[in-house]
């Protein structure tokens, strides 16, 4: 957890983007641009709940930005959030995050505010001199409310390899060139992918239906799940970035699913320990008519050991016989090495 | 000859014993010792235990305090790979991993322990590791953690105890670094998988193993959705390694040592991995390289 205080907090229509200065500036956050944070204020002497945000700065800033739509109690109070206000970050979170040698192409798919992750991606790729092709396409509704325009655009001159197309439903779309009335469709991906939408990697943040649609959309058109990138966190247009997870009522409802999880196992514990007979049984040892090699997979048994955690598996060299292996029994694993 | 296996979840992964002993019995009694050892030292090394001895050490880092014989060998190794690697090999890499979002069951941003979050803390070389007598000191601000060696070292602790309980036959399994022995109850020598970077229930190579005792690691980054993201710090950077290498697997009589170079060749990343192997004269060697879309394969020394 580090602690920041607020700086500024700029209002741009309905958004307001938070900026924060780390109390000590070797304690800050280090992250992946396209990662989120929760953050939670103090109030008097208390401190907020902790909301989840993407952070809009680039990791090499000395600073955080957080960007928010204000459509809620928490984004209200975060607006008015007034210069010296103590913050307390916890962090990062999230796979939301380009891999450059993996991701060779790249296709950003942002909606509403969902932009917030990619602002961070873009900022950081034009500092680094990041040249992995970056095609944005940024669904807004009105070309007269896009967040970041003005930024992505400064951000699109000064980086060679980034396009940026926005695509908006209502209004003129002749603010600039860059601007379409369309929505994005298979017609439009196929365009920026010449057809080719398996060298490309897709990464996905908006609402929960522009997410789920362009998943179905892409998968339907052979990408593979391995270069389809979405927030793990939804970010409905209705609720606004990064309201939806409360760490809180995650962990109460982790420590409650646990205790019953708890709870079952030691009563199956107990049973196992107490049934009768019959059933205790029913991992009797077998053996295999088989020689043994450890290639070979057939022929496994399962000697029924009293020691009930730990899995058992005898084989003999050969010759013996026994019954079947019941349906407790353990097939004997051949060595493989894989990643420690 | 009877050949007797037993899993068991340990360590943060699957952990599997076969021993080929002349009766059930014999391999029972190696079983209850078997299993105790590796509880204890998950027990006393874990990072996520608050009351392991590596917990303790990290809670009082820049003071010098008293540490068990077990600890002050596994610092002493520590410390020898670290100067030997030139730094690859780390064991003050803790802080980085946890800024990088590993603070337990990872991807669930979930709390750390209370007093096992070191994510303010600083990467620093193995040479400031303080070692005296019976007492440690590790700096402060720094915090250590043992993944990349922890299974390897306890691996061969263990094949330590089976030789000298005269044990015709075994394969351990740590997590997937194996290190085996003799042959199995049908004389036959071992024969083991290399798994496959993007398919690891399938092997990409196997190996026989040659009676002796014989050490396998594997070491990689972890494939997931749309990129790779992976618990191996580079220490150079502070941040997980780029790498080209999906996965790096290291065969050697030693499984600490199979455990560190394989985890160094990840990071240095294929260019650089073939001097290192070279330099190390690793006994042999496997990559499973990343191109574009596809695995390519190669290996180095006894396994070419």
């Amino acid at each position: 957890m580090q602690r920041y205080t607020v700086s500024s907090v700029e209002r741009h229509g309905k958004h307001i983007a938070i900026n924060l200065q780390p109390a000590v500036q070797a304690q800050r956050l280090h992250f992946f641009p396209g990662q989120y944070a929760t953050i939670s204020f103090k109030r008097g002497n208390k401190w907020s709940p902790a909301r989840c945000f993407s952070m809009t700065s680039s990791p090499d800033d000395t600073g955080l930005q957080f960007a928010s739509r204000i459509d809620g109690k928490f984004t209200q109070q975060l607006s008015r959030l007034q210069r010296g206000t103590e913050v307390k970050v916890q962090g990062p979170f999230g796979r939301f995050v380009i891999d450059p040698g993996f991701d060779h192409r790249i296709v950003m798919l942002a909606a509403g505010i969902g932009i917030t992750p990619f602002i961070s991606m873009l900022r950081h790729a034009t500092e680094t001199g990041l040249d992995n092709p970056i095609t944005l396409l940024y669904a807004c509704r009105s070309s007269a409310d896009i967040p970041f325009y003005d930024e992505i655009m400064v951000l699109a001159r000064r980086n060679p390899h980034l396009k940026v197309y926005f695509l908006v439903s209502e209004g003129p779309s002749e603010k600039s060139k860059n601007v379409f009335k369309r929505r994005i469709d298979d017609v439009l991906l196929a365009r920026i992918t010449n057809g080719e939408f398996g060298k490309f990697s897709f990464f996905i943040c908006g609402p929960k239906a522009f997410t789920g649609n362009m998943e179905h959309l892409l998968e339907d058109h052979g990408t593979e799940k391995d270069r389809l990138v979405t927030e793990s966190f939804s970010q409905a247009t209705n609720l606004g970035l990064g309201v939806n997870i409360s760490i809180p009522s995650l962990t109460y409802v982790t420590t409650a699913l646990a205790l019953l999880a708890g709870i079952g196992f030691f009563t199956y514990l107990d049973l196992s320990r107490y049934l009768p007979k019959a059933e205790a049984k029913a991992p009797s040892a077998t053996t295999s008519n088989t020689p043994s090699s450890v290639s070979s997979d057939g022929g496994n048994s399962d000697s029924s050991s009293s020691d009930s955690f730990y899995s058992n598996s005898s084989q003999a060299a050969g010759g013996n016989t026994g019954s079947p292996a019941s349906t407790y029994s353990q097939s004997y694993q051949t060595p493989m090495s894989t990643v420690s | 000859m009877i050949r007797s296996q037993q899993t068991a979840k340990a360590l943060g992964s699957d952990v599997v014993l076969t021993v080929v002993t002349k009766n059930e019995k014999a391999a029972k009694q190696l079983f209850t010792v078997l299993w105790p050892k590796i509880h204890a030292f998950e027990k006393r090394f874990s990072r996520f235990l608050p009351d392991s001895e590596l917990s303790y050490l990290n809670a009082n880092a820049g003071k010098e305090i008293h540490v068990s014989l077990e600890l002050r060998d596994m610092l002493r190794i520590a410390k020898y790979y670290g100067d030997q690697t030139g730094g690859i090999y780390n064991p003050f890499t803790l802080p980085a991993l946890q800024q990088a979002g590993y603070t337990g069951s990872w991807p669930t941003p979930e709390k750390h322990a209370p007093g096992l979050n070191f994510s303010d803390r600083k990467v620093v070389n193995t040479d400031s590791l303080e070692l005296s007598g019976s007492s440690a000191r590790i700096p402060a601000g720094a915090a250590l953690d043992f993944g990349g060696i922890g299974k390897g070292y306890l691996l061969d602790q263990l094949g330590d105890y089976l030789t000298s309980q005269n044990v015709a036959g075994y394969w351990l399994s740590l997590g997937g670094d194996i290190l085996c022995n003799g042959s199995d109850a049908g004389g036959n020598l071992w024969k083991i998988g290399i798994a496959k970077a993007d398919h690891p229930d399938e092997a990409a190579a196997y190996i026989t193993s040659d009676g002796d005792r014989y050490a396998i690691a594997t070491s990689g980054i972890t494939k997931r959705k749309g990129a790779d993201w992976h618990h191996i710090i580079d220490p150079r950077s502070g941040r997980p390694a780029t790498t080209d290498i999906l996965t790096a697997t290291v065969t050697g009589e030693s499984a600490t040592a199979a455990d560190v170079y394989a985890k160094c060749l990840v990071i240095l990343g294929a260019r650089q991995a073939v001097k290192f192997i070279k330099d190390h004269s690793l006994a042999s060697a496997l990559l499973q390289i990343r191109h574009n879309n596809s695995v390519e394969i190669k290996r180095y020394g006894a396994l070419t």
